[in-house]
C-alpha cells in the first residue's frame, strides 16, 4: 500500500512537494549508496559485515518526537554524513592519490552530490517545519580526522559509506511517515503551525 | 536623465582634456569609441580646448568623407558643437570634427584642429526563442550534462557580435552552472544530474548594446530526460495461444532515477505498417506485455520505447531493436480459394491457400461430383493432393496457386467441386465451385469498366439484372499468368489486389457467381500503365514492287513488346531526300504505297504508336521497277507491228512501183554504139588529128583503194613537174565510160594539195567518171604538146544520172575526190593524144568548151576494178559559172562498156 502511494507520489505531486522530492532523492541516494558499497566491497574484498558501529551521533529516536524534531534529527545526521564523506574522500585522495576517474570515484562523487541535494531538501523541509529560525545542527564531536593506518582508514571509509546508506534509509522511512499534510503542503502546514502557536 | 548625460559629458571631457593636453590637440569629441544601435540617432559633442583661435562657429562635422549638414548641428556654447546623425548602415564609419581655415595658425597646425571617433554599429540582441533542453542517459544514470538549443532571433554585425549564455540554476540551492557560446546550442555540465530537483534554465543573449533573456524553463530535472530505449526486448510465442505473443523487456534505467511509461508497436514481417498498442495499456511501469488478436503462423516484428511516466515530461526514447517472432499455427479459418481454368481439352481446377491458412498447408482434399457419375457410382470420394509449402510461401502475402486436378470438358454436364485445405493443426471448411452445364443461362455483369488509377486497376460494373449474385470473381490474365480475387455480391467497384506490372496488357474478367455456379463473364483489356512500344513492326514487301507502287505488309508487334494499346501505325518511306509519312489505323497490317518513282530505291519503316510514345521498326529497302509489268511487252509488240507495217508498205510499194524503182535503180544505159558525138572546135576547125580510134579521150577509170593513198603521195613527188602548172590539170577532161582501148589513164592535177587526206575516207573502190569540156583555155605548159585539143560532146539522148542533176553536192564531193584522183599514180598525161582515138566512139558525151591541150592516157586497169572514173575536175573558183557534171559512183549495173 505504501509502495503504491509512493509510486503515485512520483507523479505530478512529486514535483510540487519538497518532502516527496526529498524522499525520491533519498531513494536515489540509497540506490547509489548501495552501488558504492558494492563497488567498495569488491575493490577491497571486504565481507558485508566487516565493519559496524555508528559514526554519526544524533539523539535517539523516539515516538515522542514531533515532525520538526524528526526532520531536524535526520537533517543533522545527514549533515554529519556529508562531512564524514567529504573527509573520507579527501583522506582517500590524500592517502591513496587523487585524480583517478574510475567507476568507484564517479560513484563516490555522485553519492556525495546526491547527499548534498538531499540535504537541500531536508533543509527546506526543516525550514518549512521550523519557521524562519533554522537550527543548524552541530558537527562538534564528529571524528573527522580518521585513522592513519591504511586498513583502519579503509574500514573507516567503509563505515562512513554504511552510515550514509543507513541514514538514507532512515530518511526514506521518516519522510514516508510524515503526515501527508506536511508532505504535500509544507508551506500551508507552516502557516497552520504558526497560527496554532499564536 | 539629463543630469546623467551632463555628468557623462563632463567625465568624458575631463578624460579628454587630459588626453588633449598630451596630444596637444585643440579638438576633442565625446563620447569616445561609441557602440551604436542601428536605427537610432547618435549625438556627439566636439569641444575646443586650449585655444582661443577658433570658436564653435568655425567647426564642422564630417561623416567619413561627407560633411554633415549644418541643420544637424547644435551649438552648445562658444567652444562646443553638437551633431546628431542617424545610424543607418551596419558598416563602421569615422565621425570627424574639423575646423575651417580661419587663420594661418589653423592652416599651419591643421593636424591639431581635427579629431575623429569610430562609430561601431550593431543591433540590440533579441530574445532567443524555443529553448529546449535534453539530458540523455549515459550508462546506468542520467548524464550530468544538459544540452539545450534555441532559435536565434534578430541580426548582428561583425563588430557587435551576440554571445549566448546558457544558464542552469537549481532553484532550491541557487547553485548555477552556465556556458557561453556564439552558436545556438550549448551544453552545461553539472556535478550530478539533479533528478527530482527543480531547475531553472534560460539563455541570455548579450552584446555591447545590451542583454536579454529567453523564457525560463522552470521544470523538474526529469522533465529533460531522454533515456535509452528498453533493453533486452524479447518476444515469446506460446503453443496454446496461436493469436498471441508475449513481449518482455528490461528497464533502461533504475526506477530510483526515473519511472517510465512504455509504448509498443508491431507489424507483420515485411509490412512496415506499424500497429500501435494504445498508450493507456502500457503507461504503467511494466516490463512485459501480451499482444493479442494476432494472426496465427505469422511473423511479427515488435519494438518498444519509453519516456518519463509523467505526462508531458521527458522525451520518448528511440525505439528498441526489432524483436521478431512467429505466432503458433492454428487450423485454417477460411476456405481455400477455388477456381478453374478452361482449356481446349478440359477444365483445370486450381486453388489458392485459404486466406486464413494459419499455418503451412500440407495438402488439399478434393471431391468432384458429376451428376452422371454420381448416379453410376453412388457417391464420390475425397482425393488427397499433397503440397509442399516452404516457409517463404506461407509467410508471403502472395498466395501460391495450386493445380488440383484436370478433368475433360464434358458438354452439357454440370460439375460440383469441393475442396478443403489441411495444415498441421486441422482442416478448413469446404470450398464449393459449380461448373454449370450451360454458363450462358447465368447472365454476365453489365457495363464492365476497368481503368488504371494511381498505380492500381479499378473495376466497376453493374450487376446482372436477372438473378441475385452471391459473389464475384475478378480474374486477370496476362501472358499465361492467371490470378483472381473474390468480391462480395454487393460489390460494384473494386481494385485488383494482385501484383500488377506496368506495360503489360491484362485481360480482366468478372464472373458472377450464383451460389457457387459460375456465370457468364464480362471481359476487358487494360494496362496498368502504358508506355512506348519496345520496337516497331517489321515491314516487308508483299510480292515485288511495281513501277509506281509497292505493297507493304507487317505483323502486329508481339503483345509483350507493345506496352500499350497501339493507336496507329505511321508508314515512312523515303528515296533519299524527302521522307513521306502515312498514318494508318492500328488494325491495319498492310498498305500499298503509290505515286512512287520508277527505278528508285526506297527505304521504308513503320512506327507503332501508343498514347505514351512510339517506336520505329526496322528499315526495309526496295527498288521500284524501271518499267511496269507489260510495258516492255507493249513496246516490243508496238515496234514489231510498226516494223511489219513498214515492211508491208515497202513491199506493196515495190510491187506497185516496180517499174519506177527499176527505172531509178537500174537506169537504161544507152548503147554507146548508137550514140553520135559531134566534134567541134569553137576556135579551131576540126583537125584530122582527131583520134582515130573510137574512144573517148579524157575519160579515166579509177580504181582506188584506201591503201593507195600512200601511193598517191609518193606519186605526187614523181609528178612534181606536172604541178608546176596547175592549170594543166584543168585542161584535162574526163569522159564517161571507158573502153578496153583506154590503156593509158590520164594524169589529173588539181590546184589543191589537200585532197590526199580525203583519200583515207573514201570507200575502197570508187568509180568516177566525168565529162569535162574546156572552153577556149589557151594556156599551155611549156612541155605540153602543141597539139590541139579535141573537144567532144556526147549527143546521147539518154538522161543523166541523178548525181549529175545534184551537181552542187557532187561537185563539192567530187572536187575533193578529184584531188585524190589527180594524184592517181596510174594516170599520166601523154604528150600526144594517141590514146584518145576511141573518143569518137562515145556518143552523147558532153564536152564543155574547154581545150584539151594534152591527150589523156589511160593506165591499165585490172578487169575487176574497171570503172568509169572521173579524172578531171572543174575548179569552182576557176569556173564558177560553168556547169559541172560528174557521175556519182554507180553501184552495180553500170559497167564500162
Amino acid at each position: 500500500m505504501s509502495e503504491r502511494r509512493t509510486r503515485r507520489g512520483t507523479g505530478s505531486d512529486l514535483s510540487r512537494t519538497t518532502a516527496a522530492r526529498a524522499a525520491a532523492i533519498a531513494e536515489q541516494l540509497h540506490h547509489e549508496c548501495a552501488i558504492l558499497l558494492e563497488l567498495y566491497r569488491k575493490t577491497e574484498n571486504f565481507p558485508a559485515d566487516v565493519a559496524d558501529g555508528r559514526l554519526v551521533s544524533v539523539p535517539p529516536p523516539s515516538s515522542q518526537l514531533d515532525t520538526r524534531d524528526k526532520l531536524w534529527r535526520l537533517h543533522s545526521a545527514l549533515l554529519q554524513c556529508r562531512s564524514l564523506l567529504e573527509r573520507a574522500i579527501a583522506k582517500e585522495e590524500e592517502e591513496l592519490g587523487g585524480g583517478r576517474k574510475g567507476e568507484y570515484e564517479n560513484q563516490r562523487k555522485m553519492v556525495k552530490e546526491r547527499l548534498s541535494l538531499l540535504l537541500i531538501n531536508t533543509g527546506e523541509l526543516l525550514k518549512a517545519a521550523d519557521g524562519p529560525a533554522i537550527l543548524t545542527p552541530s558537527l562538534e564531536g564528529l571524528e573527522l580526522d580518521g585513522p592513519t593506518i591504511l586498513f583502519e582508514l579503509k574500514l573507516w571509509v567503509y563505515r562512513i559509506f554504511k552510515e550514509v546508506d543507513y541514514w538514507t534509509k532512515m530518511t526514506i522511512t521518516t519522510l514516508k511517515g510524515l503526515p501527508s499534510v506536511i508532505v504535500k503542503e509544507p508551506a500551508r502546514t507552516t502557516r497552520a503551525r504558526r497560527s496554532t502557536r499564536r | 536623465m539629463v543630469s546623467s548625460r551632463v555628468l557623462q559629458l563632463l567625465a568624458c571631457l575631463a578624460s579628454l582634456l587630459s588626453a588633449g593636453a598630451e596630444d596637444d590637440s585643440h579638438l576633442v569629441i565625446a563620447p569616445q569609441s561609441p557602440v551604436l544601435e542601428i536605427g537610432t540617432n547618435f549625438t556627439a559633442t566636439c569641444m575646443i580646448i586650449n585655444t582661443a583661435e577658433i570658436t564653435a562657429d568655425d567647426l564642422y562635422w564630417n561623416l567619413s568623407k561627407t560633411t554633415v549638414s549644418k541643420e544637424q548641428y547644435i551649438k552648445i556654447n562658444k567652444t562646443a558643437l553638437n551633431v546628431t546623425i542617424p545610424i543607418t548602415s551596419e558598416k563602421p564609419e569615422w565621425l570627424f570634427c574639423l575646423c575651417k581655415r580661419v587663420s594661418p595658425k589653423v592652416v599651419l597646425n591643421n593636424g591639431r584642429f581635427i579629431h575623429g571617433i569610430l562609430l561601431v554599429k550593431g543591433y540590440h540582441p533579441e530574445k532567443p526563442e524555443n529553448l529546449s533542453c535534453v539530458a540523455v542517459q549515459n550508462g546506468t544514470y542520467i548524464s550530468p550534462s544538459i544540452r539545450c538549443e534555441w532559435e536565434v532571433v534578430g541580426r548582428q554585425t561583425t563588430e557587435v557580435p551576440t554571445t549566448y549564455t546558457l544558464i542552469v540554476r537549481q532553484v532550491l540551492s541557487g547553485e548555477t552552472h552556465y556556458t557561453s557560446t556564439p552558436a545556438k546550442t550549448a551544453q552545461v555540465p553539472l556535478n550530478v544530474f539533479p533528478s527530482f530537483m527543480l531547475l531553472d534554465i534560460w539563455v541570455e543573449a548579450h552584446n555591447k548594446l545590451g542583454t536579454i533573456e529567453s523564457e525560463h524553463l522552470k521544470k523538474d530535472a526529469n522533465y529533460f530526460v531522454k533515456t535509452n530505449p528498453p533493453s533486452d526486448v524479447t518476444v515469446i510465442s506460446e503453443k496454446s495461444f496461436p493469436t498471441s505473443l508475449l513481449i518482455n523487456w528490461a528497464h533502461p534505467i533504475a526506477s530510483e532515477y526515473l519511472r517510465l511509461m512504455y509504448q509498443i508497436r508491431f507489424c507483420r514481417l515485411g509490412s512496415h505498417i506499424w500497429n500501435y498498442v494504445p498508450l493507456e495499456d502500457t503507461s504503467e511501469y511494466i516490463q512485459s506485455f501480451r499482444l493479442q488478436n494476432l494472426r496465427p503462423d505469422t511473423v511479427y516484428v515488435t519494438q518498444v520505447r519509453c519516456k518519463n511516466s509523467l505526462k508531458n515530461h521527458g522525451f520518448w526514447s528511440n525505439w528498441s531493436n526489432n524483436a521478431t517472432e512467429r505466432t503458433q499455427e492454428d487450423r485454417p479459418r477460411s476456405k481455400p480459394d477455388l477456381w478453374k481454368i478452361v482449356t481446349e481439352d478440359g477444365i483445370k481446377f486450381i486453388c489458392k491457400d485459404p486466406e486464413l491458412s494459419n499455418g503451412r498447408i500440407t495438402r488439399f482434399d478434393i471431391m468432384i461430383q458429376n451428376p452422371k457419375d454420381k448416379i453410376k457410382n453412388g457417391s464420390s470420394e475425397w482425393e488427397r493432393i499433397m503440397v509442399n509449402r516452404s516457409e517463404a510461401d506461407s509467410s508471403s502475402s502472395h498466395r501460391k496457386i495450386t493445380l488440383l486436378k484436370k478433368i475433360p470438358l464434358a458438354d452439357k454436364t454440370s460439375v460440383k467441386v469441393y475442396v478443403t485445405a489441411i495444415n498441421s493443426v486441422g482442416k478448413s471448411d469446404e470450398a464449393l465451385l459449380v461448373i454449370p452445364a450451360n454458363a450462358n443461362e447465368f447472365a454476365p455483369v453489365e457495363e464492365l469498366m476497368v481503368w488504371p488509377h494511381e498505380g492500381q486497376l479499378l473495376l466497376e460494373w453493374k450487376p446482372p439484372t436477372s438473378t441475385a449474385v452471391s459473389e464475384y470473381v475478378v480474374e486477370w490474365v496476362s501472358g499465361g499468368q492467371i490470378d483472381w480475387q473474390r468480391e462480395r455480391g454487393s460489390t460494384r467497384r473494386t481494385v485488383i489486389k494482385g501484383n500488377l506490372e506496368r506495360f503489360v496488357c491484362y485481360n480482366v474478367s468478372v464472373y458472377p457467381i450464383y451460389s457457387g455456379r459460375i456465370g457468364n463473364p464480362a471481359h476487358a483489356e487494360v494496362f496498368l500503365e502504358e508506355g512506348a512500344p519496345v520496337r516497331g513492326p517489321t515491314v516487308k514487301l508483299n510480292g515485288n514492287p511495281g513501277r509506281n507502287e509497292a505493297k507493304l505488309t507487317w505483323e502486329e508487334i508481339p503483345q509483350h513488346s507493345r506496352r500499350g494499346f497501339i493507336t496507329n501505325y505511321t508508314i515512312f518511306y523515303t528515296s533519299g531526300a524527302e521522307i513521306h509519312a502515312i498514318t494508318v489505323p492500328a488494325n491495319t497490317t498492310s498498305y500499298t504505297l503509290t505515286s512512287l518513282s520508277a527505278n528508285t530505291k526506297y527505304d521504308t519503316w513503320i512506327k507503332a504508336s501508343t498514347i505514351r510514345g512510339s517506336a520505329n521498326g526496322f528499315n526495309h529497302s526496295f527498288t521500284t521497277l524501271k518499267y511496269a509489268p507489260g510495258e516492255i511487252e507493249g513496246i516490243v509488240v508496238g515496234v514489231s507491228l510498226g516494223f511489219l507495217f513498214v515492211v508491208l508498205m515497202t513491199m506493196l510499194i515495190c510491187f506497185y512501183k516496180k517499174d519506177l524503182i527499176k527505172k531509178n535503180f537500174w537506169p537504161q544505159i544507152p548503147n554507146p554504139g548508137e550514140s553520135t558525138i559531134g566534134n567541134w572546135s569553137p576556135d579551131y576547125p576540126l583537125k584530122a588529128e582527131t583520134p582515130k580510134e573510137n574512144c573517148l579521150s579524157g575519160i579515166s577509170v579509177l580504181d582506188m583503194d584506201i591503201c593507195d593513198g600512200k601511193c598517191v603521195i609518193e606519186e605526187d613527188k614523181a609528178s612534181l613537174p606536172l604541178k608546176k602548172d596547175k592549170y594543166l590539170s584543168e585542161e584535162h577532161s574526163s569522159g564517161i565510160g571507158g573502153s578496153s582501148c583506154m590503156s593509158s589513164p590520164r594524169q589529173s592535177v588539181s590546184d589543191s594539195d589537200e585532197g590526199g587526206d580525203m583519200a583515207d575516207t573514201t570507200s575502197s573502190t570508187i568509180q568516177y567518171s566525168s565529162v569535162v569540156a574546156s572552153s577556149g583555155y589557151k594556156g599551155q605548159t611549156p612541155n605540153s604538146h602543141p597539139q590541139q585539143s579535141i573537144f567532144s560532146r556526147s549527143e546521147s539522148t539518154q538522161p543523166l544520172l541523178d548525181s549529175e542533176e545534184n551537181a552542187d553536192m557532187v561537185v563539192q564531193d567530187g572536187s575533193r575526190q578529184f584531188q585524190h584522183f589527180s594524184r592517181q599514180p596510174c594516170c599520166t598525161h601523154n604528150a600526144g593524144n594517141k590514146d584518145t582515138t576511141n573518143c569518137d566512139d562515145f556518143s552523147q558525151l558532153a564536152v564543155e568548151q574547154q581545150e584539151i591541150p594534152q591527150s589523156l592516157d589511160f593506165c591499165p586497169l585490172e578487169e575487176d576494178n574497171e570503172q568509169i572514173t572521173p579524172t578531171d575536175e572543174l575548179s569552182a573558183d576557176w569556173l564558177p559559172t560553168v556547169p559541172v557534171s560528174s557521175y556519182m559512183p554507180q553501184l552495180g549495173g553500170y559497167r564500162p562498156q
